[in-house]
């Protein structure tokens, strides 16, 4: 299929077109969302338009922005009357979509939203494999079904995290972490998030244990999230945003794991007592699953050694683990 | 309970002439059969499980359990005549243990007698249990394949070992008709009926379970339960207690050869099947760990308390019993039980022994289950 732009253009001298004729709302050709446009807009205010937009007249007589959406808005806040466009028709609106994407592409990266509305557009004509097997690298992707079902997942998204998206503070690998719930709860987590500033692991560990928490409670984000206890790490002045985001991971990752967290903390306050110096540590196995708890020191000479080795001769007789407190 | 029949025969051509094949073929009178290659073929258990492959067993029939590092396994050995499963658990660990979404049926019989003649011969000495509800619900087919009336008795003959049947179906009837000689044991998966009722499907009701177990009882045959999964949920010991109390007020503990008890555990990638065929489910979100061997468990103490509770309220209606863990730490079974079998051949023993008390043998040859 050919994608040539000339095969579109009625005419491929500018003329002026009222602005007031297009209709801003038509969106069967746009592929930009949440975009900047202060640096356009100084470009145009200072030096003009160089690149005319191209326009379609649409079925209902008004004219749609095929080409140059943002050009469009600029000159539109500017004042401007009239803009200077050149004219395309297509029968059928898929090639020309198709040119105008991969126009698009040629000399700009999409935000993750923008790649979702292209293949939610080119959904309507492409079959999914294709979708995966061609459309996705052309947008920067690997070629992976689970990544092309995360995408077309932003459909379902909360509009403040469409925009966290668009902005770069989610990644698309939240999507599917967000999309476990309707869009008020999808809210609710995603300011946490953006509260206390998590990165991509602790997302993705917050949010299964939210959402494991409501599967086995009924408990949804947005209540388990409203105790004191959440709301006094966010709005904490003594702590910093990286301590808050871990003083949240634990709170939800007690109210996931009650009784692991609770071994955890008896068995840290008990190691806590013996007042150990740094160089000498006691762990439990992993998860208190299996015999081996270990006891290990450090020492960088003689002295060290010497001075470790009597600490612990000291509080040999400590019955700071009874076997029975042992799981 | 209600029967399965397939709504779809896959028949590998090369089997067409067994005598398993013509009765399954007899007694689904009007499924349509076709090769598993067609178009037909489905690509996942929805699908799958609706459905019937009859084929020839081109592996090894008896086979080792699959059992993992760390944990004790009871030497069980597997008679593999079916592999997966028309029915249909939430935790069902074929789910992603097997390959294909269809349930297939070995109709290589013959062969089948055949290798388990040539593994007692490999295996001079020893006494062996041998299941086939490892990879399948043992008796989900019965009713088609007449598998294990045909197949007891070679058991019946074979002095070293016991045939373990297992099941939640209640599909005995063919059976009751065969003398097993005190060398077959009739096993069932139980669990509370809430429990039933949200996560095992297509499988008989606890009530319709004990009654099929005291049939066979009735009938000649030892039994033995699994409480495997028990699965932790809101009122678990109230519901567990009462299936306890149902099956000693169903069944004589003294025809019961021994009682296993597993808490609930998975590998990691059943965790996303089950999610996504059954969404409704609770059971993946108690608190799991990662074990030892890379399985999902129940963290150690929680697993502890159950199986406590489970030996206790087991104890008080069957003081004689014969108690196991399957697969289990033996630190664990110190725990519970005050004391762990020193290898997978020591807990053998113990369960031999309890099959043979149960069959009236251990009074005979003076065996005792070893431990308490």
């Amino acid at each position: 299929m050919s994608l040539c732009f000339t095969s579109f253009i009625t005419d491929p001298v500018p003329r002026p077109a009222a602005l007031d004729a297009i209709d801003a709302e038509d969106d069967l050709y746009r592929t930009s969302y949440a975009f900047d446009t202060a640096r356009l807009r100084d470009s145009i205010r200072f030096s003009g338009l160089l690149h005319p937009v191209l326009l379609q007249e649409s079925p209902g007589g008004r004219l749609r922005v095929a080409a140059g959406y943002r050009r469009y808005r600029v000159c539109r806040e500017l004042g401007w009357k009239t803009v200077p466009a050149i004219f395309a028709t297509a029968a059928e609106p898929e090639p020309l979509y198709r040119a105008v994407l991969l126009e698009n592409l040629s000399h700009r990266p999409f935000n993750p939203v923008e790649i979702f509305l292209a293949l939610d557009r080119l959904r309507a004509w492409v079959p999914e494999k294709e979708l995966v097997r061609d459309w996705l690298p052309r947008l920067g992707l690997d070629p992976s079904p689970k990544l092309l079902v995360s995408l077309l997942g932003v459909r379902e998204l909360a509009e403040e995290a469409r925009q966290a998206l668009a902005a770069g503070a989610l990644n698309i690998g939240d999507i599917p972490l967000l999309l476990r719930w309707p869009v008020p709860e999808q809210a609710v987590v995603f300011r946490l998030f953006r509260d206390v500033k998590m990165g991509v692991n602790l997302r993705r560990e917050v949010a299964a244990n939210l959402y494991e928490i409501q599967k086995r409670d009924g408990t949804p984000p947005s209540a388990f999230l409203s105790g004191r206890e959440v709301s006094c790490v966010t709005e904490s002045a003594d702590l910093s945003t990286p301590e808050k985001a871990q003083a949240v991971r634990g709170i939800v990752r007690r109210g996931r794991y009650p009784v692991l967290t609770g071994l955890e903390s008896a068995f840290a306050a008990r190691v806590k007592a013996l007042r150990l110096p740094p160089c000498i540590t006691v762990q439990h196995p992993p998860f208190f699953e299996g015999r081996e708890y270990r006891c290990t020191f450090t020492f960088q000479n003689g002295k060290e050694f010497q001075s470790c080795v009597e600490r612990i001769r000291d509080i040999r007789h400590e019955a700071v683990f009874p076997e029975e407190d042992l799981p | 309970m209600k029967r399965f029949f397939p709504k779809r025969i896959f028949l590998d051509p090369e089997v067409r002439d067994e005598r398993l094949t013509r009765r399954v073929l007899a007694r689904c009178p009007g499924v349509p059969v076709e090769a598993p290659d067609g178009a037909s073929w489905p690509d996942d258990l929805e699908r799958g499980k609706g459905t019937l492959r009859i084929a020839r067993n081109r592996g090894e029939f008896v086979k080792p359990c699959p059992a993992t590092p760390r944990y004790l396994c009871c030497n069980y050995r597997i008679l593999d005549f079916c592999g997966h499963c028309a029915m249909d658990c939430t935790y069902c660990v074929l789910q992603s243990y097997l390959s294909s979404p269809v349930p297939t049926l070995y109709a290589n019989l013959d062969r089948a007698l055949e290798r388990l003649r040539a593994f007692f011969r490999e295996n001079p000495r020893g006494r062996f249990r041998i299941g086939t509800g490892e990879f399948t619900d043992s008796l989900v087919l019965e009713h088609l394949t007449g598998y294990h009336a045909e197949i007891i008795p070679f058991f019946r003959d074979e002095p070293r070992a016991v045939l373990e049947v297992k099941t939640k179906t209640d599909n005995v009837d063919g059976l009751l008709c065969v003398d097993p000689g005190g060398k077959v044991i009739t096993a069932w998966s139980l669990n509370p009926p809430g429990v039933i009722r949200t996560e095992e499907f297509r499988v008989a009701t606890l009530a319709e379970r004990l009654a099929a177990a005291r049939r066979c009882q009735e009938a000649g045959y030892l039994t033995a339960f699994h409480f495997d999964p028990l699965i932790r949920h809101p009122g678990w010991e109230e519901a567990y207690r009462d299936v306890v109390r149902l099956l000693f007020e169903t069944v004589d503990p003294d025809r019961v050869a021994y009682i296993s008890l597993g808490c609930l555990r998975f590998m990691p990638a059943l965790k996303p099947v089950v999610e996504e065929r059954f969404p409704h489910t609770r059971i993946l979100y108690e608190e799991f760990i990662r074990g030892e061997d890379g399985k999902m468990r129940y963290l150690k103490p929680l697993r502890v308390e159950m199986y406590r509770r489970m030996v206790s309220w087991i104890r008080e209606r069957a003081p004689k019993a014969v108690l196991y863990f399957c697969m289990e730490r033996p630190d664990v079974w110190e725990r519970v039980l005050g004391f762990a079998p020193a290898d997978r051949e020591a807990l053998n023993e113990r369960l031999v022994a309890g099959w043979e008390r149960a069959a009236g043998l251990g009074r005979a040859t003076g065996r005792q289950a070893p431990g308490p």
